[in-house]
């Protein structure tokens, strides 16, 4: 595997993407498009990234004494804690395009935002749904959980299942759970599948790329 | 409300997430070792790990229960199989992408297979092993506060017993110190696979 130094003269948040060569790269990329212009956008990948790695069950205690409980606050905190992965990857999707791909779109004549969607969009369309895929799993264990602040679901006969004892009733909650999260992620794998580039499909997607970060219960 | 407990659970959670950590990453380091060589093998067990992976929390810590009752070890188990995944996938991927220039080194220099794993393989492969590794500690630390519902200790206990009286206190005292812990060895954690990966980069 090919390695980069770090240029010195490049912002220290610049970190060199494996199997990139050249000096300067963070420089090169940055009057591309304005996800790379952003100079918070490290920091706000920094600060999801540790929101996200607050558990399911703390998140909800966090956010009750705010929102209350039931449905809604049980929609509110579902859909703020899906944003996490999706956003994520599509930034690392997006950084990880090969700047030479970019520069040959500029030369051909591409606008920023033709490069945006005709390259940077296709190419980057599997770890993007990947991290869709990631999200949708953790919201069926984060919903499961959602149960304990009233929100319903299967959760409710898991927990009471587990209050009485009965295994009827725990099994009847945890077996369509544990289906559900598996269909979701096969279905969500299917896609990444279809939305791959023709071209791209040989190539054996790395592990890296679509390495999740944290799976919080 | 008796923040004296805090303390206590704190380590309580602290513990159930080590031991459950080691326990797994120990299986999944094991399973990397002998699956390197081995592609075919590789798939499949990772497969089998992301399926482990994919289930929800609760899910799993239900079926267990099932089998293990309610106590501490469930909670253990669940951590342990959860463990698995990060630490194997990222050893295989750590070992795989160590350059086979300095294993060739290695052997010109009359290493022995041993020492060329424990000298070359092992210290480059670090930082990615590390990662895994974080990933398996901050996602045992989530399991391990739901780990409650099936009698497991630690912060859970404040958490859902501020739930279940309406008291946003103790909810927060279990709360807080659990997405401290989660935060602190996320931060910690990647902090050190920095300093790593530039300390291998520039010895390159």
């Amino acid at each position: 595997m090919e390695r980069v130094r770090q240029p010195n003269h490049a912002s220290p948040r610049a970190t060199p993407v494996p199997g990139r060569s050249g000096a300067g790269a963070w420089n090169h990329r940055g009057c591309t498009t304005w996800y790379h212009l952003d100079p918070l956008s490290p920091l706000v990948i920094a600060v999801v990234s540790i929101v996200q790695t607050i558990p399911s069950l703390v998140f909800f205690a966090l956010l009750i004494p705010i929102l209350g409980i039931g449905v809604q606050p049980a929609l509110i905190v579902l859909g703020l804690y899906s944003l996490l992965p999706i956003l994520r990857n599509t930034y690392v999707g997006l950084r990880s395009v090969d700047p030479a791909l970019i520069d040959a779109s500029r030369g051909q004549g591409m606008t920023s935002w033709e490069i945006l969607y005709m390259v940077e969009l296709p190419l980057t369309a599997p770890i993007i749904v990947a991290g869709i895929r990631l999200a949708a799993i953790y919201l069926v264990s984060w919903a499961t959980i959602a149960a304990l602040i009233g929100a319903g679901g299967l959760g409710d006969l898991i927990f009471s299942g587990i209050d009485s004892y009965d295994t009827t009733l725990l099994l009847a909650g945890a077996i369509p759970t544990a289906l559900l999260a598996l269909v979701i992620g096969f279905v969500f794998g299917r896609i990444r599948h279809l939305v791959t580039p023709r071209g791209l499909r040989a190539e054996v997607v790395t592990r890296r790329d679509l390495r999740t970060e944290v799976v919080t219960g | 409300m008796n923040l004296s407990e805090v303390g206590p659970l704190t380590f309580e959670h602290l513990y159930l997430v080590i031991i459950g950590t080691i326990i797994g990453g120990g299986v999944g380091f094991a399973l990397a070792i002998w699956v390197r060589r081995r592609p075919n093998w590789a798939a499949v067990l990772i497969g089998l790990a992301e399926v482990i992976q994919t289930l929800p929390g609760i899910a799993l810590l239900a079926f267990l229960l099932l089998a293990f009752g309610l106590g501490d070890t469930t909670v253990i188990v669940a951590l342990g199989l959860y463990a698995i995944l990060p630490v194997l996938s990222n050893t295989y991927e750590g070992l795989d992408g160590v350059d086979p220039v300095y294993l060739a080194i290695g052997k010109g220099m009359g290493m022995t297979p041993g020492q060329i794993f424990r000298q070359i393989e092992l210290p480059l492969a670090f930082p990615v092993i590390l990662a895994g590794v974080r990933v398996a500690l901050v996602t045992s630390i989530g399991i391990a506060t739901i780990g409650v519902f099936v009698g497991g200790g630690g912060l859970g206990v404040l958490i859902f017993r501020g739930l279940q009286t309406i008291d946003t206190q103790t909810m927060l005292a279990g709360a807080i110190p659990a997405a401290l812990l989660a935060i602190l060895i996320e931060v910690g954690l990647s902090l050190w696979e920095r300093r790593l990966a530039r300390a291998t980069a520039s010895k390159r």
